[in-house]
């Protein structure tokens, strides 16, 4: 016997429950879209919280600092010995960041000439980041503030508008640097003051080199070279330390940023979820057991026909299945309406400018998540209400 | 082997206290038209659900066909109710969403039996060609009257063709026109070898009947004056 034979009760079950049916089919589809908008803030924002808050680039930094007496050999033994360190990805020179005067009249106040951190992915908001091979090449921050004092303004400085001209800088010892702006990044991360002009690592340490040389002053530059333990995760930076301490002498800088508020957030959200799931699991059985119920006369006919309690399932399943996904891929179309025209525009307004990159969008995985956890819920509940429903009295069909 | 139903010293008490059936017993063979009349309350409905495995008695044994079905589970005894029994209600029990042939179709759908689904349509066509409703086969129950009702749940009762169908008041819902319309058509069913169990307190069917018996406060007696029909 082929339970598809069974269509044609499911078929008219659909049609002489049109009330209760589009109860339930409401009831589905505004689970779904609260579930859905959830979990799909949920997930990007804990991605958020993991990528660019805890294993924050300046969280999984260790520096290693050398008075500017150290002899190069035992720095390159210390270097070779981290190196091989367990979970640590790159240990490399940071240049110093130095205090520049833009010469050629772009810029008025004085800026920081700098470079990123490696493993950093800056966001880039107009023109390019650099390639490899880059050198006397520039990235200047999406919008930078410039105190002009002769006429006493602060002027807010496009980034983009720079690209493609050349910057004159020099520093106090008039030790001079040229460079072509290839592009702007944005300054949300607290790892930016908002007035770097970036440049190469390469770049930076041969200015380094310049201003150490040429240096009447005395200055950290000449007296030390930093270089930096890159950990794989924040969470092995504790290990790293302690190992790297035992080769050379280490220390780990205060957390720039810290999650513990952006976690209590997911966990309120999460809560939300698991609230929304055991009520969308409560109102199914409470809607199967009704239907059982109002139906009562209806399955014992189907019993008393011999209808086995696999054949009621079929019946039971297979009605709530179809209404239920029309219900969900209706409440997931819903949920996309949502994101687009309100939902992102107020994450947006809320974290759009900071660390956090959020957009809310239905993605397939958690989609098909939602529908294989609605399709194991409604077979445990059917299978449940089934059980109930072998409890029928068969003779009610000769009392009515 | 000879097809009967057999009900041996069946005794059905309800909550410990009242007694429904005493000590029953009867045998409907095969081709046999057998009628239990009675009051409200006397116990004859009892007895149609012990006979249709829809209840259990307190004790005593069913046999169907031979065998004892008194100690078989759900599934045995569904397997049983779907090849051998065929039911008859006083309230129809049609669906209402389903046209006609759809409603005598219902049974069949559980059944190994029917392979496609057009050997099933092409049965319910039989069978309510058989019960004369073949101008109505695609109309809704709605639409029909209370005897074509009837009609269409006796073609239903024979979709998986039983050895026995079980009546329960199968006219209380209709007029005395219909009644021996009804009436008939179980005469039919039981001349053409199905044993026939009717509990009614219509007299009208007395003039069908093979066996009538008297149900009194859980006792069964057989009616001397039975007419024996052709």
């Amino acid at each position: 016997m082929k339970n598809s034979n069974l269509n044609m009760l499911v078929r008219a079950s659909i049609v002489s429950n049109k009330i209760l049916s589009c109860f339930f089919c409401f009831f589905v589809m505004l689970s779904t879209v609260l579930i859905m908008l959830s979990v799909n803030i949920i997930i990007p924002l804990s991605d958020n919280i993991q990528t660019k808050i805890i294993n924050h680039i300046t969280n999984r930094e260790i520096y290693d600092t050398y008075r500017g007496k150290t002899d190069e050999q035992t720095i390159k033994n210390d270097i070779k010995k981290i190196k091989k360190l367990d979970h640590v990805e790159d240990i490399y020179l940071m240049p110093y960041s130095l205090t520049v005067s833009e010469t050629s009249g772009v810029y008025f106040s004085q800026h920081m000439l700098d470079c990123f951190h490696n493993g950093y992915e800056p966001t880039i908001t107009a023109g390019r980041n650099f390639k490899k091979g880059d050198d006397k090449v520039a990235l200047v921050p999406q919008i930078m503030k410039d105190f002009n004092e002769s006429e006493n303004q602060i002027n807010e400085i496009d980034g983009k508008s720079l690209i493609g001209k050349t910057l004159k800088f020099s520093d106090e010892n008039q030790n001079k640097i040229k460079v072509k702006v290839i592009g702007a990044y944005r300054t949300v991360d607290p790892l930016f003051s908002g007035d770097e002009i970036i440049i190469p690592r390469t770049a930076l340490i041969d200015y380094n080199n310049r201003v150490k040389n040429n240096s009447d002053i005395p200055s950290s530059v000449s007296e030390e070279k930093e270089y930096k333990i890159l950990v794989d995760d924040a969470k092995n930076v504790e290990r790293v330390l302690n190992e790297a301490s035992e080769i050379t002498y280490v220390s780990k800088a205060n957390p720039v940023v810290d999650a513990s508020s952006y976690s209590v957030a997911m966990m309120i959200l999460l809560a939300i979820s698991v609230l929304f799931t055991v009520m969308v699991i409560l109102g199914i059985y409470m809607f199967l057991k009704n239907n059982i119920s109002s139906r009562i006369d209806e399955i014992a006919l189907y019993r008393s026909f011999g209808y086995k309690s696999k054949n009621i399932f079929y019946v039971l399943f297979t009605e709530h299945l179809i209404f239920g996904l029309i219900s969900i891929i209706a409440g997931l179309i819903i949920t996309q309406l949502l994101c687009t025209f309100i939902i992102n525009g107020y994450v947006y307004s809320l974290v759009g400018n900071s660390l956090m990159e959020m957009s809310v969008n239905v993605t397939l995985i958690p989609s098909l998540g939602f529908i294989a956890v609605f399709v194991l819920i409604l077979i445990l509940i059917s299978r449940k209400s089934v059980k109930i429903s072998e409890k029928t009295d068969l003779t009610i069909l000769l009392r009515s | 082997m000879n097809k009967a139903i057999e009900l041996k010293n069946i005794t059905k008490i309800y909550n410990h206290r009242v007694t429904a059936l005493d000590n029953v017993s009867l045998t409907v063979n095969s081709g046999e038209f057998i009628v239990v009349m009675g009051q409200s309350g006397s116990g004859k409905s009892t007895l149609l659900q012990i006979a249709g495995l829809l209840d259990k008695s307190t004790s005593g044994t069913v046999l169907i066909n031979g065998r004892d079905v008194s100690k078989l589970d759900k599934n045995q005894l569904a397997e049983v109710r779907k090849n051998s029994l065929g039911f008859v209600f006083q309230a129809f029990h049609l669906n209402s969403h389903l046209r006609l042939y759809e409603n005598v179709m219902v049974p069949m759908l559980i059944n190994e039996k029917y392979k496609k689904k057009s050997d099933m349509q092409k049965k319910a066509m039989e069978l309510i060609e058989k019960v004369g409703l073949t101008h109505r086969v695609s109309h809704y129950p709605s639409e029909l009257s209370g005897g074509e009702q009837q009609r269409v749940a006796i073609a239903r009762a024979l979709a998986n063709d039983p050895d026995f169908i079980l009546a329960d008041e199968p006219t209380g819902n209709l007029d005395s026109k219909n009644e021996l319309m009804i009436f008939e058509e179980l005469k039919k069913l039981s001349k053409s070898g199905k044993g026939l169990l009717v509990v009614c307190h219509n007299d009208a069917v007395l003039d069908f009947a093979d066996k009538v018996y008297i149900m009194k406060d859980g006792v069964l007696e057989e009616k001397n004056d039975e007419k024996q029909q052709s």
